[in-house]
């Protein structure tokens, strides 16, 4: 799996854990409350998840990623 | 609140709009005759302490000051209190009446009135002389089970400042508007923001954090004057982007506690508290000083007492109240290091480690270590390590423990879990840090 769908699954996961409805989550997706709807508690899960997995994450090196795009970029991949 | 107090209330500005939202506005004027009615209803319901579990609204704001114009004394509940913590905590703080949002499918040890009866109840005539009601909030337990901490009006006015009833009392001394957006959300709340012009934020470290990064990167549309964080450390980082995305606004942090109230304010831009605080002299209408790395405050105001008859020595015999922070001096600064307890901070709310009863009590957990984990959106999340019992797999033990923490408020569940081997002990407690 690339990284892009490993990123993507993650937050599905996230969104499941909320019990919120199964999103179609793509690199376009928002990922705030105008796009996949993700509030602060679920982005810190996001933020620990990728630094776990990764060994860094865009949230603590003071990126504020606006889309699923930019969290991979982050990671160098497209 | 007193005749005097009230009556400014009532008179200020009866045009002026007091309480904003998407599809409402209300006067000063019409809404302190409302409040005022329903301050008579109130009169009509047994006993003299009740509670109220609402979100924010116009109906909590017109309980509150109803209340306090009756002479009775209310409890404020945090909404976020799952039906079985709410049980648990009437219990331990008895009131006779709990005024609800929400039909409760639990059986309380108080009488229940939705919200929606509150215009019935403020059905007759306007409440002429006005008594002193208490407010009550809960602590957040930090050294154990929640106290409940008694302010009174005057208190409250004078100078008093923390997160819920801080907003409105700023309001309600200078003759402003509170607005309210569809819901806590942060992305409403900029909504709100935005279309109705606010100029004065105050949240936590947490809100500004998730605002910034969902922020548009440019002509965000909000037009700030004053932004205030409190609750919660923050790094220089933040506030460096709180000031480039709103270059008008003044940026100040709030040292506060529930105990002692609001302890002082800071502005310079920069994280923590300037050393010069504890030099202040004993006339100082709040001091503070440094005891084995924890910081202590002497405050002239705050509470009045706790509720019930709980028997803690919240402050020494000289006046000195523990903070509980653990704080260290760097340069001419007192930073921040975290909680002498073990209570996780997370995006402001406090939750106790010992939650992690219910993780134990899954037959598929052999051993759970509940704990903080530095996050740098929320400050703190709740983390789990976990020993799963020989024959279940990891996944099946996180869905277990994933859906038994449903039971908890949002803040309070794990946000990671780690399957470990072990899990390191010392004197027999579990190693938290």
């Amino acid at each position: 799996m690339g990284k892009a769908a490993e990123i993507i699954a993650m937050i599905q996961t996230i969104l499941k854990h909320q019990a919120m409805p199964p999103t179609d989550v793509t690199l376009a997706s928002e990922l705030y409350d105008d796009g996949i709807g993700l509030d602060s508690l679920c982005v810190a899960e996001l933020s620990a998840v990728l630094e776990k997995t990764y060994g860094s994450d865009p949230y603590t090196s003071k990126q504020m990623p606006r889309t699923v795009s930019d969290i991979v970029s982050f990671y160098g991949d497209t | 609140m007193s005749n005097a107090f009230c009556e400014v209330l009532v008179h200020r500005n009866p045009e002026r709009a007091f309480l904003l939202g998407a599809d409402y506005q209300h006067s000063y004027g019409e809404f302190f005759e409302y409040c005022r009615r329903l301050a008579n209803g109130l009169l009509q319901l047994k006993g003299d302490r009740f509670a109220c579990y609402m979100a924010d609204s116009p109906e909590l704001v017109a309980v509150i000051l109803a209340a306090g114009m009756s002479g009775k004394s209310l409890l404020l509940l945090n909404r976020e209190l799952t039906a079985q913590q709410l049980s648990a905590t009437l219990l331990r703080h008895p009131v006779d009446t709990l005024i609800s949002d929400t039909e409760l499918d639990i059986i309380l040890p108080a009488t229940v009135l939705i919200a929606d009866a509150l215009d019935e109840l403020a059905n007759g005539e306007p409440l002429v002389e006005y008594r002193e009601g208490e407010i009550l909030i809960l602590t957040s337990g930090t050294t154990g089970e929640p106290k409940c901490v008694r302010y009174s009006w005057p208190v409250l006015f004078a100078q008093v400042n923390f997160a819920g009833l801080q907003m409105l009392v700023h309001v309600l001394r200078n003759g402003s508007t509170l607005v309210f957006a569809e819901s806590n959300k942060v992305t409403h709340a900029l909504q709100a923001a935005r279309q109705c012009a606010v100029t004065h934020i105050s949240s936590t470290p947490t809100f500004w954090r998730y605002a910034l990064a969902s922020l548009p990167a440019s002509e965000h549309g909000l037009a700030l004057e004053h932004i205030t964080l409190g609750s919660e450390a923050f790094s220089a980082s933040l506030l460096e982007q709180l000031k480039q995305t709103f270059p008008r606004a003044r940026i100040v942090h709030i040292y506060a506690s529930t105990e002692a109230g609001s302890c002082v304010s800071v502005s310079d831009m920069r994280p923590g508290l300037p050393v010069s605080i504890l030099h202040r002299t004993e006339d100082s209408a709040v001091q503070f000083r440094i005891v084995d790395g924890e910081l202590h405050i002497r405050s002239t105001h705050g509470m009045d007492g706790y509720a019930g008859s709980v028997e803690c020595a919240a402050r020494d015999a000289e006046g000195w109240l523990a903070s509980g922070d653990l704080v260290k001096i760097e340069n001419d600064r007192i930073l921040f290091l975290g909680r002498r307890s073990e209570t996780i901070n997370v995006g402001g709310v406090k939750v106790h480690p010992l939650e992690e009863n219910i993780v134990c009590a899954l037959p598929c957990v052999k051993l759970a270590r509940v704990f903080g984990q530095a996050n740098p959106v929320a400050g703190q999340i709740v983390a789990v390590d976990v020993v799963a019992q020989v024959g279940y797999t990891d996944q099946v033990v996180e869905e277990a423990i994933r859906e038994a923490c449903l039971a908890l408020s949002r803040h309070a569940r794990p946000r990671s879990i780690n399957f470990v081997a072990a899990i390191e002990t010392n004197n027999l407690k579990l190693k938290r840090q």
